[in-house]
């Protein structure tokens, strides 16, 4: 049986509640009871669903025996309890479950559940339950620009901009350098570019 | 345009998810494994509003459209029936609560080149919300980065960037990082106030930014050594340094309209003189700085500056001006005597 509170983040954008509620957000905007940016941050709102929230003190009854799809729980924090301790027989499908802790008793199918915090190369690392960092979340990024993705190599003191965006600007740079060296010795690159119009 | 394709996209999918009709609506799985793996130039995407929760990136950097044929993803309407060619602008999201809403949590979603994406919405928290590769529209959008972390920006343009009519708003990053011979126009960047980041960040030469508000931002426009940049008819409005440059030169700022600002209205590390200032509004009691190293005594300066209070409909909110404003009928425009 699928969840129809918790599944999809909860929105459905075919329910009468939240016609209303989009609805009546207009009104405000239009009679000037909310500005731009409100009414804008509360559509998110109502669409982002359960991510940061605290469900803790929910009825596990709410839950039990269903199946939530689709929906982000996602936690700032590792190893963070969202959900009822006593639910069970809940299936989650294709969910991110990132930071969250899960019930024993209940399943992850497919999705995401990793805890992951960030390190002091700026970028999020999955980590151990003593928060050490194993891998980076994201590790197709480091492989893009040739990082290593051994905890051991992160730097020990915090940088200020991400290592990723470091190498990022690293290789563009590299990149003009190349292009320059390669256009300066060929005459028809040269008049390539020159008649182009365009910068290196 | 030649059109390859049309693809259809729900949050549940449908049918065999093969996106050739409401039917068979592709889930974000399968949108995904479509964008990373098959999608070609001219391909067109519908997605319609509801919430789609990325459990890992989208990457699709490695497939592109062409000029003649972009990659299209266009947010629509969650009561939409026209399937394909028949999808009628009315079917369009084009107000912010019809837009999808891609909840990015800690992943991001990067585009190849000559993409279009119009009325979505995207939230994250990874190092951008956003990026996008060479020659790519991003049109009537909001994105929103919610990390914590420094440096974690909502947009990122590639070369030959178009930001257009889209909201913006960064926690602790940059707003936009517009590359080289971008264009950012009649945006609304905000709440990007994270010392040291700005609502736009020009990260090459040459850029036009026009007609954008820029709403308390630690820094409005922001650069390093960058020329040739059109700064045209913006609203500035409670930021910190409204336009920040170190030794650019070939700018041109005119019809901006500065209030509000806490340190600076424009900031020259070193002055520059080969810029040009014109038309612009406001001065040190209503902005504390508004000229700093940038000329005001010599033939440099921007002789038509006008001062006062601008008068908003509602500062702060309603960027739009009172009949009583002074700078209604005070823009620079064609005077030619055409």
């Amino acid at each position: 049986m699928i969840n129809e509170k918790y599944s999809y983040n909860g929105y459905n954008p075919e329910s009468q509640a939240v016609k209303n509620k989009k609805v009546e957000l207009k009104q405000k905007l239009l009679s000037k009871q909310i500005i731009y940016k409100e009414y804008s941050a509360q559509i998110s709102a109502m669409k982002r669903g359960f991510k940061y929230m605290d469900l803790t003190k929910e009825l596990a009854k709410d839950f039990n025996n269903t199946e939530i799809i689709g929906s982000s729980f996602a936690q700032r924090e590792p190893f963070t309890d969202v959900f009822p301790s006593d639910m069970t027989g809940v299936t989650f499908i294709n969910c991110n479950l990132n930071n969250c802790n899960i019930p024993v008793g209940n399943t992850v199918e497919g999705g995401t559940n990793k805890h992951h915090k960030t390190q002091n190369d700026c970028e999020e690392w999955v980590v151990d339950a003593q928060l050490k960092p194993i891998e980076p979340l994201s590790p197709e990024r480091y492989d893009k620009f040739g990082l290593s993705k051994n905890p051991k190599d992160i730097s020990a003191t915090p940088l200020i901009e991400s290592i990723i965006g470091i190498a990022e600007k690293e290789k563009v740079k590299a990149d003009r350098k190349a292009k320059i060296l390669e256009v300066a010795g060929n005459p028809t690159l040269l008049d390539e570019l020159i008649n182009s119009g365009k910068e290196l | 345009m030649a059109i390859n394709d049309y693809f259809h996209v729900t949050a549940a999918g449908a049918g065999d998810k093969s996106g050739d009709s409401w039917a068979n609506a592709m889930d974000e799985a399968a949108f995904k494994a479509h964008l990373e793996g098959a999608v070609v130039a001219g391909d067109v995407h519908f997605v319609k509003d509801d919430t789609y929760t990325l459990d890992s990136s989208i990457d699709s950097s490695a497939r592109s459209g062409t000029a003649v044929s972009p990659i299209v993803i266009i947010g629509v309407k969650s009561g939409t029936t026209n399937e394909g060619a028949n999808v009628a602008y009315s079917d369009w999201s084009r107000d912010a609560a019809d837009r999808p809403f891609f909840d990015c949590v800690t992943f991001k979603i990067t585009t190849g080149d000559y993409y279009v994406l119009r009325n979505l919405s995207l939230e994250g928290s990874d190092t951008e919300v956003l990026e996008v590769g060479l020659v790519n529209i991003v049109e009537n959008c909001k994105g929103y980065n919610d990390s914590g972390v420094a440096n974690h920006d909502c947009l990122k343009t590639g070369t030959y960037g178009n930001v257009i009519n889209c909201e913006i708003e960064s926690e602790s990053g940059d707003g936009i990082a517009a590359g080289s011979y971008s264009n950012v126009s009649f945006c609304y960047i905000h709440d990007c106030d994270n010392a040291g980041y700005a609502g736009i960040k020009i990260s090459s030469n040459i850029c036009d930014l026009a007609f954008n508000i820029l709403d308390n931002c630690a820094i409005g426009i922001s650069s390093s050594s960058r020329d040739v940049i059109q700064v045209l008819n913006h609203t500035f409005y409670g930021c910190g340094v409204d336009v920040n440059e170190t030794n650019g030169y070939g700018w041109s700022c005119i019809n901006n309209l500065h209030e509000g600002s806490t340190t600076d209205g424009y900031k020259w590390t070193t002055q520059t003189d080969i810029n040009f200032f014109w038309k612009n509004h406001g001065n040190d009691a209503r902005c504390n700085d508004m000229w700093d190293l940038v000329d005001t005594t010599t033939v440099f300066q921007d002789y038509e500056v006008s001062t006062g209070d601008p008068k908003f409909t509602t500062p702060g909110s309603d960027f739009s001006l009172q009949d009583s404003s002074p700078n209604i009928d005070n823009g620079m425009g064609i005077s030619l005597g055409v």
